[in-house]
């Protein structure tokens, strides 16, 4: 049972008597991906704040990485620091004439704009800047708090591809908080599906086929989540 | 005109008179010329045939001879340096103390609750209304104008500074502590650097306000300085220094925004002056 990068037993975890988690058990194993969907509002940020430590459970038994890097919904680059600044600041150095980070920039096919700064790169990239700055660190559990929400279909597209290239160069446990199914089912190993608030594990779906799948293989997972979900 | 293209002449004027205008607003300070030109004939007319006295409205030639004599007795130079040495004291005096307080007020909620009042409260108090109190407790010369500096630059600097650390986004200073950094580390990696275009708009609002106000205090509390060789020509009746002096002021305020402006350009602070 030490094999685990993180678990859930039981928590139970509510703000101003508004219960949000109730018995929510979770276990992710070194170089998992697993994705966590529900309906709006169902604590998944409550979850990814407590797999983060930036809160404590009210209740039941949480073991968590004492290192986790997290991918925000909003943009998270520091605008001050260049591209290669902000994936320096990923490997826990301030040196940008690093080895490492020639290697982090080539990767993630960012050679050529290590020296722009946020403001003059496009969205899409800078959520690449963003997973290279997590993956560079680290951090044993990556939390990714629906990071492609913002892009236009084709770019998610691309990121996703990108995603799953550098985990499958750097392997990293990573819980993925999504509104998205279709990414769900063609990213993770497992599919985590929560009920409304409070929330509990409604249902798991184990996905076999290899990364990255076509979204056909995974059609059947998709259908199931979404009666999970409508009803 | 008469040509069968009547239509296809008029868009060709247009084209014409457009890109002419278009090409004299491109001449880089043209415009300005121009117009500075254009006030200096109307005031050398007005001086010429306006009747006035020499005292009340000089001709620009002669604030060009006045200028010309206070720059070679040396009196223009040793006024501008004592006006700059006193604003760099006052003002730097400021700066060292109230981004620091700005810093803390910004952090510290309980600080803010007991000092933010005071701070208000001495903000919207002309500093010129401190000139009594300098002249009883400082006596005349450097540091009566010093202190009225200090306090004309030092509440402004520690509000602008306090309202830039509240509105730092609380993701990047959430990022900052994911990756590691704590406390000083975090206020010299992400505070400073997440405030620092809003500061240096402060810089420059407040030294404009420092260059104002050592005029005034030199007026009444100073023996040298730009301030008081106002004060001094107009005694003398000599309107054409007055004058010369008064556009000294103007420049150097303008040369000092400037040189602050240039921070902007800055790469690292780029992002927050409109890219």
């Amino acid at each position: 049972m030490g094999a685990e990068v993180c678990a859930l037993r039981g928590i139970v975890q509510g703000y101003a008597g508004l219960p949000v988690l109730d018995e929510l058990w979770l276990t992710v194993l070194p170089g998992e991906f697993v994705a966590v969907v529900g309906p709006s509002g169902c604590g998944k940020s409550t979850l990814l704040n407590l797999l983060a430590g930036f809160a404590e459970p009210q209740a039941g038994e949480l073991h968590r990485p004492v290192a986790t890097r997290m991918v925000h919904q909003q943009d998270g680059l520091l605008p001050w620091l260049t591209a290669a600044g902000n994936i320096a600041l990923g490997l826990g150095s301030k040196d940008e004439a690093d080895p490492r980070l020639s290697g982090w920039l080539r990767l993630a096919g960012l050679e050529a704009f290590a020296g722009y700064y946020p403001h003059q790169l496009s969205g899409g990239m800078r959520r690449r800047v963003e997973l290279a700055r997590v993956l560079a660190s680290p951090a044993g559990l990556l939390l990714l708090d629906e990071p492609f929400a913002a892009l236009d279909w084709l770019t998610r597209r691309r990121i996703h591809a990108e995603l799953m290239r550098l985990l499958a160069l750097q392997p990293r446990a990573v819980v993925l908080v999504t509104h998205d199914i279709e990414e769900a089912v063609t990213l993770a190993d497992r599919v985590i599906v929560l009920s409304p608030r409070p929330a509990r594990v409604r249902c798991e779906l184990p996905l076999d086929a290899p990364r990255p799948r076509p979204l056909a293989a995974a059609l059947p997972a998709m259908q199931r989540i979404l009666a999970e979900l409508e009803t | 005109m008469s040509t069968p293209g009547a239509a296809a002449a008029r868009p060709a004027a247009i084209a014409g008179r457009a890109p002419l205008r278009r090409r004299l607003a491109g001449v880089p300070g043209l415009p300005a010329v121009a117009v500075a030109l254009l006030a200096l004939v109307l005031w050398s007319a007005l001086a010429r045939w306006g009747g006035w006295a020499d005292y009340v409205l000089p001709s620009p030639a002669q604030v060009l001879a006045g200028l010309g004599e206070d720059l070679a007795s040396g009196r223009l130079a040793t006024d501008v340096v004592a006006s700059l040495y006193r604003v760099m004291l006052g003002y730097g005096l400021a700066c060292a103390l109230g981004v620091p307080c700005g810093l803390v007020l910004g952090h510290a909620p309980l600080a803010r609750a007991a000092l933010l009042p005071g701070v208000n409260f001495f903000r919207a108090l002309s500093p010129l209304a401190w000139i009594p109190f300098a002249i009883l407790w400082f006596g005349i010369g450097d540091v009566p104008v010093v202190f009225l500096i200090f306090m004309a630059t030092f509440f402004p600097l520690v509000l602008a500074v306090m309202g830039a650390v509240a509105n730092v986004p609380p993701i990047w200073l959430r990022v900052g502590r994911e990756y590691g950094l704590r406390g000083p580390r975090l206020l010299a990696h992400v505070t400073l650097p997440a405030i620092l275009p809003q500061l240096i708009t402060a810089l420059r609002v407040t030294v404009g306000l420092a260059w104002l106000v050592v005029v005034a205090a030199e007026m009444v509390a100073g023996r040298d300085g730009l301030g008081f060789a106002i004060w001094d020509a107009r005694n003398g009746l000599r309107a054409d220094l007055l004058v010369a002096r008064m556009a000294a002021i103007g420049t150097i305020g303008v040369v000092l925004d400037a040189l602050l402006g240039r921070l902007t350009r800055l790469p690292g602070v780029r992002w927050g002056h409109g890219g």
